[in-house]
């Protein structure tokens, strides 16, 4: 066991660090201290300092935001309902106009066989 | 410690970075990876220089830092797995004739102890501390400490005495 001991101490003696490593440790050092000092840039959005106001913010976007849908939702429906009464009115002209050229053909046709019967 | 200027961190690191370096180095058996592991230790060190209180509590801290930093590098490079203890060979001369090669064939089956074992054994052997203050860097029982010692004692044993038996028995291995 003494043996052992004794083998172990010389074995595993203190190893000297490589040359220069005191010089790396340090540049790595100013290296990171120089990472962390350049301005990270920030978003926007992580502009706020207190987290409430952020969150009020964000909920009074999400309300315009939703408000500005509504309407735009309800004037795309008038729209298309104004739309629609275009169309119908159209069609009613359309129908009235033929009827107008079909009883002017019949009173035509009916004045005519009129004509014929007084000769 | 003072506010931990850059110059007291210098005087530190310039104290202490052989013993660092010395840990990691037995631990891992690997020169790059065990100054990559120290130049770590001394990164950290320079962050919380200002939590710790004296320069034994620096010296404590740095092997503590050193230990669990090496033990969990070896984890994850899984070096157990690559070089298990069974698979060294035992110095193939008797103890009696000095042999230049035995210190590095036991540096080599330390090296392939269990991670925890390993570490108990380096800060026995190197840094010649007491297993109660072992026990305090690894953060283990007192018991666990001296059970890791016994065992790790018994496998190096083994195998070292290997090399004193004469070639007749080793093949009744």
């Amino acid at each position: 066991m003494k043996e052992l001991d004794q083998e172990l101490r010389e074995a595993l003696g203190r190893r000297e660090a490589p040359s220069g490593f005191e010089e790396r440790v340090l540049a790595r050092i100013q290296r990171e201290q120089t990472r962390a000092a350049r301005p990270v840039p920030v978003p926007w959005w992580r502009g706020f300092r207190f987290p409430a106001l952020a969150l009020a913010a964000a909920l009074l976007l999400l309300a315009v935001g939703g408000i500005s849908v509504q309407r735009y939702r309800q004037s795309q429906e008038t729209a298309r309902g104004q739309k629609a009464r275009e169309q119908v009115l159209l069609a009613l002209r359309i129908t009235g106009q033929k009827l107008v050229f079909a009883r002017n053909k019949v009173l035509d046709h009916t004045l005519s066989e009129s004509r014929e019967e007084g000769r | 410690m003072t506010g931990g200027g850059p110059g007291e961190f210098t005087d530190l690191l310039r104290e202490h970075q052989h013993m660092v370096f010395s840990i990691a180095y037995h631990f891992l058996r690997d020169r790059a990876a065990a100054e990559e592991l120290a130049q770590d230790v001394f990164l950290q060190l320079y962050k919380d220089l200002n939590k710790l209180e004296s320069p034994a509590h620096v010296v404590a801290w740095l092997r503590k830092v050193t230990c669990h930093r090496s033990i969990d590098f070896a984890r994850r490079r899984k070096q157990r797995a690559e070089t298990n203890i069974d698979e060294v060979a035992p110095p193939s001369v008797a103890a009696s004739v000095p042999d230049p090669l035995a210190s590095e064939k036991l540096r080599k089956l330390v090296a392939s102890l269990p991670e925890k074992a390993r570490a108990v054994v380096v800060l026995r052997y190197q840094e010649e501390m007491e297993l109660h203050e072992i026990a305090g860097t690894l953060g283990m029982p007192l018991g666990t400490v001296k059970s890791h010692l016994q065992r790790a004692l018994g496998l190096l044993r083994e195998k070292m005495s290997r090399a004193t038996q004469p070639p007749a028995m080793e093949g009744m291995r």
